[in-house]
């Protein structure tokens, strides 16, 4: 039993290095999802022109806009780069669980995506001239990244292999992770406007309580949209 | 040996227990003292937001049951059925809404976590059937069947995340009768509810058997093609 | 109050126009799934006879 748990951390790893070492040469995903939670950023601002009064306002709302729309766009790249490399086939063939396979490619967009919230934080807080870079920030992007990745990598799975699949992704992903959405710019806000962290905690469990429900049932499910 | 035409009577059934409910809500219940005769949407759209929802869990089950068993008279089942949802979710929505403007001056008031939560499952719904459409024959039974399951759970995620969105500013309003409702009403809205399951069920029989005819067609495609 | 009977109106006539033309589609797929059928069953009957 051990012996399996063992090998199974081993596949998620080597799985999720594959990923990463991909995209440390190529650096593909974190680059356009950067730029894409930049130019978020920033049409927001020209769409919004909001004074310093209201900033405080708008900001949660605005970040998680950002950070949702980029996110996307990296949670499509992960499957979209092995089916145009043919890699898909042979991510099925690879001998490893199909659990395996859903936690590593899910690991490697939470961390593409990780990276891009360190970077579009200070930035953020730059062009609005918001002090957010916080670390009660960090914390609650950290986590929920990981049920926005674990719904996403599923979804994403599907969308890949329909006709409209830059189209299907967001289509499929955005109203089931409305709830996702909502603790996170929740907690965001109560930061900002500096309430105590017990208050934000709050939030904090709620996010953490839909990241378990959907890791565990999107790593259950995975299995069904992979098979050939 | 007469054959017994089950659909006539079901047909039969429903159409009586509709006019009985229209009867009822038109010409029988009480107007509501506070909203008015605008109260009496209610009994259309509380029993169009039931069949919805009970049309996604039947896609729910469905799903997990072809997922589990690979036959695909539960692929079929659970596609009738969302097709069913979506008209029936659309009704819902804009009965809702017709029902709200004049009752709470607003189109679509977005802290009834109700009438949120019955958008949200439109959409995922609209997914479902996208994804059948957009996908391969093989793998579209498969695909649906994960959304079913997934989209399916979020629900009342979806509907308790909608309440704590809200809860920091106060609900002006209850868009629901909070006093306890009175017997002649709750009456008129049980009919309700029976004759739209009915119309459920009723419905359902005949998108299965022009969903199996669908498969029919295709099958014999096929077998010309050979 | 009255005024307000105009909603009312509007919300069931949705309801049953919605349902109205629902059925009406799903006739006019069965009568065209009913042609198609009967084509195919022939051509499949041609078919095995040959």
């Amino acid at each position: 039993m051990l012996e399996k748990m063992k090998n199974f951390t081993q596949d998620v790893v080597t799985l999720l290095w594959k990923d990463l070492l991909a995209e440390f040469r190529t650096k593909e995903i974190t680059i356009s999802i950067l730029v894409f939670a930049l130019l978020t950023i920033v049409i927001f601002n020209f769409a919004f022109t909001p004074d310093p009064a209201r900033v405080g306002l708008i900001a949660p709302g605005v970040l998680w806009v950002a950070f949702s729309f980029s996110g996307v766009l990296g949670l499509n790249r992960t499957f979209v780069i092995e089916k145009e490399r043919g890699g898909l086939q042979g991510l099925v063939l690879c001998p490893v669980e199909r659990e395996a396979l859903f936690l590593g490619k899910a690991a490697g967009t939470f961390i593409f995506m990780c990276i891009m919230e360190m970077i579009i934080l200070p930035v953020f807080s730059i062009l609005l001239n918001l002090p957010v870079f916080m670390p009660g920030l960090l914390a609650i992007a950290f986590l929920s990244n990981i049920g926005f990745v674990a719904m996403g990598t599923l979804f994403s799975a599907i969308a890949v292999n329909t006709r409209a699949r830059d189209f299907m992704l967001p289509l499929l992903f955005f109203p089931a992770i409305i709830p996702l959405l909502v603790f996170a710019v929740k907690g965001s806000s109560m930061v900002i406007s500096g309430e105590p962290w017990s208050d934000v905690m709050g939030w904090l469990w709620k996010i953490a309580a839909f990241d378990v429900v959907y890791l565990v049932v999107s790593t259950l499910v995975f299995e069904f949209v992979l098979e050939e | 040996m007469r054959s017994f035409n089950l659909n006539a009577v079901l047909w039969s059934v429903t159409t009586i227990l509709i006019m009985v409910a229209l009867y009822l809500v038109f010409a029988w219940v009480p107007t509501e003292a506070t909203m008015g005769i605008v109260q009496r949407i209610f009994y259309f759209h509380v029993p169009s937001a039931w069949v919805a929802f009970l049309s996604f869990f039947v896609v729910f089950v469905s799903s997990i049951l072809y997922l589990a068993k690979r036959n695909i008279k539960w692929d079929t089942l659970a596609y009738c059925s969302a097709e069913i949802g979506v008209v029936f979710t659309s009704l819902a929505l804009i009965s809702g809404a017709i029902w709200a403007k004049p009752t709470w001056l607003s189109w679509f008031p977005w802290e009834d976590p109700r009438l949120t939560t019955t958008l949200v499952l439109w959409l995922i719904y609209v997914g479902y059937l996208l994804v059948r459409n957009y996908s391969t024959t093989y793998q579209a039974p498969r695909f649906a069947a994960v959304i079913g399951i997934a989209g399916f759970l979020d629900v009342p995620i979806i509907y308790l995340s909608v309440i704590w969105w809200r809860s920091a500013h106060p609900i002006v309003f209850r868009p629901s009768s909070d006093a306890g409702i009175a017997p002649s009403m709750l009456l008129t809205l049980m009919v309700s509810l029976v004759a739209f399951t009915m119309l459920y069920v009723v419905l359902m029989r005949l998108v299965l058997s022009i969903r199996r005819a669908e498969l029919e067609v295709e099958e014999l495609k096929t077998r010309i093609q050979d | 109050m009255e005024k307000n009977f105009g909603y009312l109106l509007a919300a069931f006539a949705v309801i049953w126009l919605g349902h109205l033309i629902f059925l009406l589609r799903l006739h006019l797929r069965q009568g065209s799934l009913d042609k198609e059928l009967a084509f195919l069953r022939d051509l499949v009957k041609e078919k095995e006879r040959k």
